[in-house]
């Protein structure tokens, strides 16, 4: 356990050196998404989180692209497995850390924020007052709380596969990396939607329309008790489950991988 | 097309409110002019309907949409009739006189005439256990020993919910009997006989196959010669496959059944602006003829005029269906109510419905392509009904015409107060929902919590669902307590029916789920470590890995329920599918258990192995989950629900 908090001191002693515009600029989206989310919508806050955990491997890893600091674990005396760990418990960490003061902020906003339920809002606060009533399990708090842990998820689920790249491959030697990154991830967004169109198209709308709604059913049956917080662990659940797989993977990757 | 959508529910919208939101002075022209429960008077409202027929967007979408009949009448005269749409929108046919309609759950009340019938000469006796009318060991799926009577039947109070299992027959000429029908398609008794509503197709048909062995003829037969010949029904059929009226069956060919579908167009108006509109589609589903072998439950089909022939009767004072006055005013008495008040919530198989000046009583139905509506008011005697080829356009849109609305401000008084439901607070349920064997976490699904509902009270233990906004009516419930301690929330003959720990079993049933995609994270992880030779398998790796397939295939299994269902219209499914789907679940569960056992071998077994014990327990949580969940939820049952 020592040997591992050592490699994340480790890191976090690297970022210091790292470029600060990207610290800079996760800082300031953050506080921009926040800013939106207590003026109008507070489920807005939820993109912050996105930011972080999006820009949040590339900034840890940044070092090792401008000062050449990877160098550093080939001579410090630990293991491959050790460090891959580290990595993926700082990151984690921090961003479930940060996810969940983000959350609280989110529920204090919409508690006491007088400019809050604005125009969107409202819209989908009518759309569920107009349906409340005998039959409509789910409300509007546990269709936001289970949002927001699934965007968590999701993002969480980006940052492993991000992890695993790295240690797969190494860091890009490529300029913009980051923005590289970005596009990636439009490009993978725009490549499931392509997929998917196909298969529409292929095996005709209509067969998939069931698997949907059984999809939804069960997403709405497990979102409308308890505001929400028995989808909300399922979705941190898969997030977690799916990123100790990638887990798993990296440490297979980087042992494979010549340094 | 969307502005002349909004223009003609604008306008209709408007006649509506205008009509029932007026004092009695604003209609009141002419003081013997007849005054409907409403307290519109009848010119009013028909020279208002009248307008908006021939309203031109109107008349134009006639020709282009499905067909929705409906008529007004008062004792045994016709005040209004409606053909609107087309029973065929391809080839332009406009419904009219001749077009039929299947009439769906309407038919139940036709067995339960024909049961009043019987009662009154005496046949039958309404308390008496059913299996008095049946073979021996008719019943297979029986969990109590209490009496069924007739009267929990037609009370929807026999303890069977829905049946799970599909019982169309494509081809009709090789249908079973009605009885070996519905021994096939049993459904599991879930709930004690007398005590909880349960809505259900099944036990209906069952009251048809009693009313066949009790009067020595067949069910169809029978509405022919005792319900149909007295009123004069030509125009109708009640069997299965309309061969007791080839002219109904001519005629039903015809009628096309439709969907209607929302789709998104852009639409460049005049002044050449492109705006993106919200089109209503017909969508053909073909004939949609309805084949369901255990026919009494929803066959009958028939025109519009036959509709309001057999409602008519109900209101009339010569009682034609009847020996006996007192039997149709028992018919319309109420057999269940509301709390401890004098409002029926249901009348002998009629569903009753209170607005706020009158009640109603009358059925509704809806089969795989056609809906109807049938209600009337003994007491003013005014009856509508209408009929329907596409199920998203039901007919019921006179009914607030002449019945009015039920709002809680003229129901109670401005004075309501509100209905505190904390102590019902919890999980309910509607009691159609399968609640055993394969379907039973289906029921889970389907389960909401009563906290956010707003309610005003009427009496004691009973309420208005009240909706604030003007253009819904308002829903009356009562609350029931059952012997198990359980509560129900009653409206007409729906229950919605509390769920003990509700939490802990979703929570199971999560559990379920999760171990499901865990299992393939985990599968993919030991590919991934073999693949590298680094797996450093658990004792008995073969049957721990089967047991994580098998967590993902019946997780597989219970989606493909659902699917199925969906994809049928709720028909079922086949013997066959659940067959298949039972057997793959217990060989699931037998692998789920020999990994369980592994899993707990390799916890405690002395082998040295990286993070072995945490391996171990997490793969045993999980084995033991899924076993718990497939034994909670019947997963394995699909002989018995």
């Amino acid at each position: 356990m020592k040997k591992i908090i050592d490699l994340m001191r480790v890191d976090l002693i690297s970022v210091k050196g790292g470029n600060k515009g990207i610290f800079f600029l996760i800082l300031a989206f953050t506080a921009i998404f926040v800013v939106i989310g207590m003026l109008s919508e507070a489920l807005f806050m939820a993109l912050s989180i996105v930011v972080l955990g999006v820009l949040l491997v590339p900034f840890i890893t940044m070092a090792e692209k401008t000062h050449n600091a990877g160098k550093i674990f080939t001579v410090i005396p630990t293991d491959r497995k050790s460090i891959v760990i580290s990595r993926f418990t700082l990151t984690t960490v921090i961003y479930t850390v940060f996810s969940v003061i983000i959350f609280i902020i989110f529920h204090i906003m919409e508690k006491f924020s007088d400019f809050h339920n604005n125009a969107i809002s409202k819209d989908v606060r009518n759309l569920y007052e107009t349906k409340n009533g005998f039959g409509t399990g789910i409300q509007i708090k546990a269709l936001e709380n289970s949002i927001f842990w699934f965007i968590f998820a999701v993002t969480l689920m980006i940052m492993a596969g991000q992890h695993r790249r790295y240690f797969k491959n190494g860091i890009s030697s490529k300029k913009n990396s980051l923005l590289r990154s970005f596009l990636k991830i439009l490009g993978g967004i725009a490549l499931v939607y392509a997929v998917a169109a196909v298969i529409i198209f292929i095996f005709n709308i209509d067969i998939l329309k069931p698997a949907l709604i059984v999809l939804v059913n069960m997403i709405f049956a497990l979102a409308a008790p308890m505001n929400g917080l028995l989808l909300s662990i399922t979705l941190i659940f898969i997030g977690f489950g799916f990123t100790l797989y990638q887990l798993v993977c990296s440490v297979v990757d980087y042992e494979a991988r010549e340094l | 097309m969307k502005r002349i959508l909004r223009k003609t529910a604008a306008f209709f919208a408007a006649a509506v409110l205008t009509v029932c939101t007026q004092p009695f002075t604003a209609f009141a022209d002419d003081e013997d002019d007849l005054k409907c429960p409403s307290s519109a008077t009848v010119s009013s409202v028909i020279s208002l309907l009248k307008k908006f027929d021939a309203y031109p967007d109107n008349i134009e979408r006639s020709n282009k949409s499905s067909a929705n009949v409906q008529l007004i009448f008062h004792g045994d005269e016709i005040l209004y009739t409606r053909y609107y749409g087309c029973t065929n929108i391809e080839e332009h046919t406009l419904a009219d006189e001749n077009s039929v309609f299947e009439w769906g759950s309407i038919s139940k009340t036709f067995v339960w005439v024909s049961i009043m019938q019987l009662w009154e000469q005496g046949k039958v006796d309404l308390e008496t256990d059913i299996r008095t009318y049946l073979h021996d060991n008719f019943f297979e799926h029986l969990k109590y020993d209490d009496p069924i009577t007739l009267m929990d039947i037609m009370n929807h109070k026999g303890g069977w919910c829905e049946k799970f299992y599909d019982s169309t027959s494509e081809d009709m000429a090789e249908m079973l009997s009605l009885e070996e029908a519905l021994k096939n398609v049993e459904p599991a008794q879930t709930y004690r006989p007398g005590e909880v509503s349960s809505y259900s197709n099944w036990a209906a048909a069952l009251a048809g196959l009693i009313v066949q062995r009790v009067s020595g003829m067949d069910y169809v037969d029978y509405v022919h010669k005792n319900i149909f010949e007295p009123l004069g029904m030509e125009h109708t059929s009640a069997g299965p496959d309309f061969t007791d009226n080839p002219w109904v069956r001519e005629q039903r060919i015809k009628t096309i059944c439709y969907e209607i579908e929302l789709n998104n167009k852009y639409v460049e108006s005049d002044d050449g602006l492109i705006t993106e509109e919200i089109i209503e589609e017909y969508k053909s589903k073909g004939n949609c003829l309805f084949n369901d072998q255990i026919y009494p439950c929803g066959s009958i089909t028939g025109t519009l005029g036959d509709l309001a022939t057999y409602a008519q009767a109900f209101v009339n004072d010569d009682h034609p269906l009847f020996k006996n006055a007192e039997t149709q005013e028992k018919l319309l008495s109420g057999s269940s109510f509301y709390g401890n008040t004098d409002i029926p919530s249901f009348s002998y198989g009629f569903d009753v419905k209170e607005y706020n000046y009158t009640r109603t009583f009358g059925h509704t139905g809806a089969t795989f392509g056609c809906v109807a509506n049938m209600e009337f008011d003994p007491v003013s005697k005014f009856g509508v009904v209408g009929l329907s080829n596409c199920r998203d356009d039901f007919p019921s849109s006179l009914c607030s015409y002449v019945f009015g609305r039920l709002k809680a401000k003229k129901y109670i008084g401005k004075n309501y107060e509100k209905f505190d439901l904390t102590p019902y607070s919890g999980y309910y349920s509607d009691t159609r929902t399968h609640a055993a064997g394969l379907g039973k976490f289906i029921l889970y699904m389907d389960a909401f919590s009563i906290d956010n509902i707003n309610a005003v009270k009427v009496a004691d233990k009973v309420f208005l669902e009240y909706h604030s906004e003007d253009y819904y009516d308002d829903t009356i419930f009562g609350i029931v307590e059952h012997s198990d301690g359980r509560r129900g929330i009653v409206n007409s003959c729906s229950e919605y029916l509390e769920i003990k720990y509700y939490i802990p079993k979703l929570c199971l049933l999560a559990g379920f789920m999760i171990c499901g995609i865990a299992s393939l994270f985990i599968l993919l992880a030991k590919r991934k470590l073999n693949k590298a030779g680094k797996a450093t398998p658990l004792s008995f790796a073969h049957i721990i890995t089967a047991g994580q397939f098998a967590k993902i295939v019946s997780l597989a299994a219970i989606i493909s329920i659902v699917v199925i269902r969906i994809k049928g219209d709720n028909d079922g499914l086949t013997k066959t599918e659940g067959m298949v789907i039972g057997i793959t679940q217990i060989v699931c569960m037998v692998l789920c258990v020999l990994a369980l056992l592994a899993s707990a071998y390799s916890f405690i077994a002395k082998k040295k192995l990286p993070y072995g014990k945490i391996r171990s327990l997490s793969c045993f949580t999980g084995n033991l989950i899924t076993v718990s969940a497939m034994i909670f939820f019947e997963m394995y049952n699909f002989w018995c629900c």
